[in-house]
């Protein structure tokens, strides 16, 4: 108990003695979060663009004239099964007729001659939007089963289909090479701090050295490293996240021009307690582990 | 006791400090250390507290071979053994006061002896009033005995002094070594380390040789001789 108090009353001297180690460390570990941050906010937005265009992608299924609404009902039940389908909207011919010609409402010439047609030209269809864009030609050979054979006419998929595994494949690669780009710039940032951190407990191994030769046990001196780590880590995560809010205030908006879908600001308010303690473990985890293992080089004497 | 068997140390195959020594220092003895520079006084003295380990040979304090100590138990032979540098080995981010009372903190003794003891000894060797300097506010010599005090404020069995007076006026020098024979008197192992032809002469107590790392001579009442 004794020995703890010391080392704590150690290591806040050290801390209030050196200020300036004090403060390029905090610095250093501040600058490394808010990398990792900006990696997390980046990937988060990156993942948010990739959605977005995905869920662009549907195939339909457009259905024989004559096939009843209950029939069709009966299919849409069907995918609805699926454990790839993520929803499923139901266009009726009527639906269908009414989209047309508000779609062409300023084109004289195509409504006139779709009046003077007796029966309404169009199909129903259902749109299929699947959970992943991987998931269409499963849905779509679903569909190309006999069963379904007679009720319909035509699935686009078929006429898409090379537009959409080409999409698929940037997708994939995308991803993939977003995930290794983000890996290799933390470790970098990682990497970065962890050597500066190293540097600074140099210049103490002589001091590291000392206290072993007039007889401090190893605790006694890792003892201040260690609680220095875990308080150099906590400030700045504290000061990582406080600076991000208003960076985040400012981008909010102008992201929100590009991508609609996604506010940044509300993101990170609304996962704070899950990006803080990220942050928070980050810091404290890089103080703690690179104290330690710099000590353990000037502990040998 | 201390005892060195057939002590080498090879810094590297150029550097031979110590060459095949043998040495007994009986408990309570006053024994000093002399011979050129370069001659492996320093090196015979961080032998003892294992600062530097042999190449081949044991060291032996009170019937333990120090080699055979993990790093772990070591602080524990260090606290029992007072240690002054020839460098001082000051902390620089603590004041003279608290380089005196670090020795006492790291062997867990409480808080208001580790004040009173550490008060005391700085006023021993003359330096109550520099207690709340820091290292690089001190003069050579001041350095040195808050090094001395650091090294008494322990109580330890042996006392290991590499040239404690290198750096005082005869006037200072003298005080330092008549409070190391006080402490002698006391009970306590002395070993010096020295260059002081006058100090060693007037002392008449047992002298040690060593000249290129080899003992050339050890004299119950010895004389400095080169
Ligand atoms: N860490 C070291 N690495 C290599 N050689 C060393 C080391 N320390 C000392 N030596 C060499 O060992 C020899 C003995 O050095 P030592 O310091 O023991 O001498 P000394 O008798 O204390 O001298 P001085 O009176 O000048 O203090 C010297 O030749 C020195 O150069
Ligand atoms: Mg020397």
């Amino acid at each position: 108990m004794l020995t703890f108090l010391r080392i704590i009353k150690n290591g806040f001297q050290d801390f209030s003695r050196n200020i300036w180690l004090t403060v390029s460390a905090v610095l250093i570990m501040t600058l490394t979060i808010f990398v990792l941050g900006g990696l997390l906010f980046l990937s988060a937005i990156g993942e948010n663009v990739l959605t977005e265009l995905q869920d662009k992608i549907d195939i339909s299924v457009y259905f024989a004239t004559e096939t009843t609404e209950s029939d069709i009902l009966k299919v849409k039940k069907d995918l609805e099964g699926l454990n790839e389908v993520k929803n499923i909207e139901y266009v009726s011919r009527e639906t269908a007729l009414s989209k047309f010609k508000n779609r062409h409402a300023d084109n004289k010439v195509i409504l006139d001659s779709l009046d003077e047609l007796s029966a309404n030209p169009l199909s129903a269809s259902l749109n299929i939007k699947a959970k992943f864009s991987d998931q269409y030609s499963k849905i779509a050979s679903y569909l190309k089963s006999d069963r379904f054979s007679k009720i319909i006419d035509k699935i686009n998929f078929y006429q898409n289909q090379a537009v959409i595994e080409r999409f698929n494949e940037i997708m994939a690669s995308l991803r993939k090479f977003g995930l290794l780009l983000t890996a290799a710039l933390a470790s970098v940032a990682i990497l970065v701090a962890f050597n500066n951190l190293q540097l600074i407990i140099y210049t103490k191994r002589e001091e590291i050295g000392i206290m072993r030769l007039v007889g401090a046990s190893n605790w006694f001196i890792r003892g201040p490293f260690i609680l220095l780590g875990l308080f150099y880590g906590v400030v700045a995560s504290v000061i990582a996240s406080a600076v991000f809010y208003p960076i985040l205030s400012f981008a909010s908006p102008r992201l929100s021009a590009l991508l609609p879908s996604f506010n940044i600001l509300s993101y990170y308010l609304g996962n704070f307690w899950q990006i803080f303690p990220i942050f928070l473990g980050i810091g404290t985890g890089l103080g703690i582990l690179s104290g330690l293992i710099a000590i353990r080089r000037y502990l040998r004497v | 006791m201390i005892f060195f068997d057939k002590v080498s140390k090879i810094y590297s195959p150029s550097v031979t400090a110590i060459e095949d020594l043998t040495l007994k220092i009986n408990p309570k003895e006053f024994c000093s250390v002399v011979g050129p520079s370069g001659a492996g006084k320093s090196t015979l003295l961080k032998l003892l507290i294992s600062e530097e380990r042999p190449s081949t040979g044991r060291i032996f304090i009170h019937d333990q071979d120090i080699n055979q100590i993990s790093r772990r138990r070591l602080p524990y032979l260090r606290r029992k053994i007072g240690m002054v540098f020839q460098d001082y080995k000051l902390l620089p981010t603590k004041t003279a006061f608290e380089n005196v009372a670090f020795a006492l903190e790291v062997a867990g003794v409480n808080d208001r002896i580790v004040e009173d003891d550490t008060r005391q000894v700085l006023e021993i060797v003359g330096l109550a009033d520099k207690g709340s300097q820091f290292p690089d506010e001190l003069s050579g010599g001041e350095k040195q005995r808050i090094a001395l005090a650091r090294a008494l404020v322990s109580r330890p069995d042996v006392i290991v002094a590499d040239e404690p007076t290198g750096n005082l006026d005869p006037l200072n020098g003298w005080d330092i070594i008549r409070l190391l024979i006080k402490i002698n008197e006391l009970g306590t192992t002395v070993i010096l380390a020295t260059h002081n032809q006058e100090i060693i002469n007037s002392l008449g107590r047992r002298v040690i040789t060593l000249e290129k790392g080899r003992l050339v001579s050890d004299e119950e009442k010895g004389q400095y001789v080169l």
